[in-house]
């Protein structure tokens, strides 16, 4: 599920700093965007875009959490306009409906979890690849990352 | 294609989760209705409470007799359960009637005074009985003061009187958004014509609250109902039974009796 990886050289401690942040804005925003999944997408997006002009290893761990980020928001919306009809239109509490809240509610809590893992992890220099998430960032910027980490050395 | 892959996995994944997630009847474990009726139940005593401190509920045979046999004739024809619908009548001049959560509908004299006949008064009792059979009620107070309020008034944790008196004011004086109003309108012309009533006899009625409304309007009075003119012609543009099929549920000496007793009450 999680792919750590030591990088050589290792990042400095600003970068690892930053990088590390980009995980805790999807947490802080958590606490204030519940329940309007939106706020967690819009935190990690301004990081992102924040951190366009940055060092490599802070680029791609900003992209990470961004795009687990937009997984989670399709997952979220629906939760949030399903809830809305049962509340407030004719939807019934169905069983779906249950089924489908603890879903969300599990996938929430694991990305939760690996968010606080990575955001630990990265700020040790410690480079975390997710499942899935991780190929499809080295497929975005992982030949940026290539180039730079060969400048580097 | 190994990213690709992933993603399907990773979908795959979460769907058999819902999957298996869904096998548990969490229905049965959680029981939302139940939790909703007891919820339901807590507020309208809460809110009885504070309304029989500050009105007077008649409690004349004579009055609340027929009301009932009115409520009762209605139900039968339609086939809806109303063993546990609580029907109080209050002294009020007030034209008015509304519903309360946990089955309760308010009716105030003013109202019964007001109605011409039987149709008439049948046509509001049969738009509040809408409501409630709609499940209209809970819908507007999450909408207007918001579910949070709600829970904390129901456990009793940090609402205070003012925020039931303002719960209140909520559901006996404003009007549900128009979806709502609209479907209880449709679901009482339905209900009148399955006890033989006219609807016709509503929609006079709603006119006469129209024309109410203008000279409330004049007066600067908040009208509580808004829409009555649109109101009486959907009404009337649905109505299959007209008033020459209308068959009283009341007999012309029950009705006289109710309105002659009503007027002695209030004056």
């Amino acid at each position: 599920m999680i792919k750590y990886t030591k990088l050589s050289p290792p990042p400095g401690e600003h970068e690892a700093e930053r990088a590390s942040n980009s995980y805790l804005m999807s947490l802080v925003a958590v606490v204030v965007g519940l329940p309007l999944p939106i706020v967690n997408l819009i935190a990690t997006l301004i990081f992102y875009l924040g951190n366009r002009k940055s060092t490599a290893f802070v680029k791609w761990h900003s992209t990470q959490a961004l795009l687990s980020q937009i997984s989670v928001l399709f997952l979220n919306s629906a939760a949030f306009w399903w809830t809305i009809n049962v509340v407030f239109k004719n939807a019934e509490a169905s069983n779906w409906y249950i089924s489908y809240m603890i879903t969300v509610l599990v996938v929430n809590l694991i990305e939760f979890i690996m968010t606080i893992i990575t955001a630990i992890q990265v700020r040790k220099g410690i480079h975390v690849e997710w499942w899935f998430y991780g190929e499809l960032c080295n497929q975005i910027i992982g030949i940026n990352t290539k180039k730079e980490n060969e400048n580097i050395q | 294609m190994k990213t690709f892959s992933k993603l399907i996995l990773t979908v795959i994944g979460i769907g058999s989760l819902f999957f298996i997630i869904q096998l548990v009847d969490w229905v049965a474990i959680f029981n939302p209705q139940k939790i909703s009726k007891t919820t339901e139940e807590k507020l309208g005593e809460l809110y009885w409470e504070i309304i029989s401190k500050m009105e007077k509920e008649v409690k004349n045979d004579s009055i609340t007799i027929p009301i009932k046999k009115l409520f009762n004739k209605i139900a039968d024809k339609n086939e809806l359960d109303i063993t546990e619908l609580k029907i109080h009548v209050l002294q009020n001049e007030q034209i008015n009637a509304f519903a309360l959560p946990g089955n309760r509908i308010i009716l105030y004299t003013g109202l019964i005074k007001e109605s011409e006949n039987q149709g008439e008064l049948a046509g509001v009792i049969c738009h509040e009985l809408a409501h409630i059979h709609k499940k209209h009620i809970m819908k507007k107070l999450v909408k207007e003061i918001g579910l949070s309020t709600i829970i904390s008034m129901t456990t009793g944790n940090g609402a205070g009187t003012e925020t039931v008196k303002q719960a209140l004011k909520i559901l006996s004086s404003s009007a549900y958004d128009r979806n709502l109003e609209t479907e209880a309108d449709l679901t009482a012309i339905e209900y009148m014509e399955n006890a033989k009533m006219s609807p016709e006899y509503f929609a006079d009625f709603m006119f006469k609250m129209s024309e109410l409304m203008e000279v409330a309007k004049e007066l600067t009075i908040i009208s509580s109902h808004p829409h009555s003119e649109d109101r009486t012609k959907a009404i009337l543009d649905n109505t299959k039974l007209k008033k020459d099929k209308h068959q009283d549920i009341l007999s012309t000496r029950e009705w006289d009796s109710l309105k002659n007793n009503t007027y002695n009450v209030v004056n």
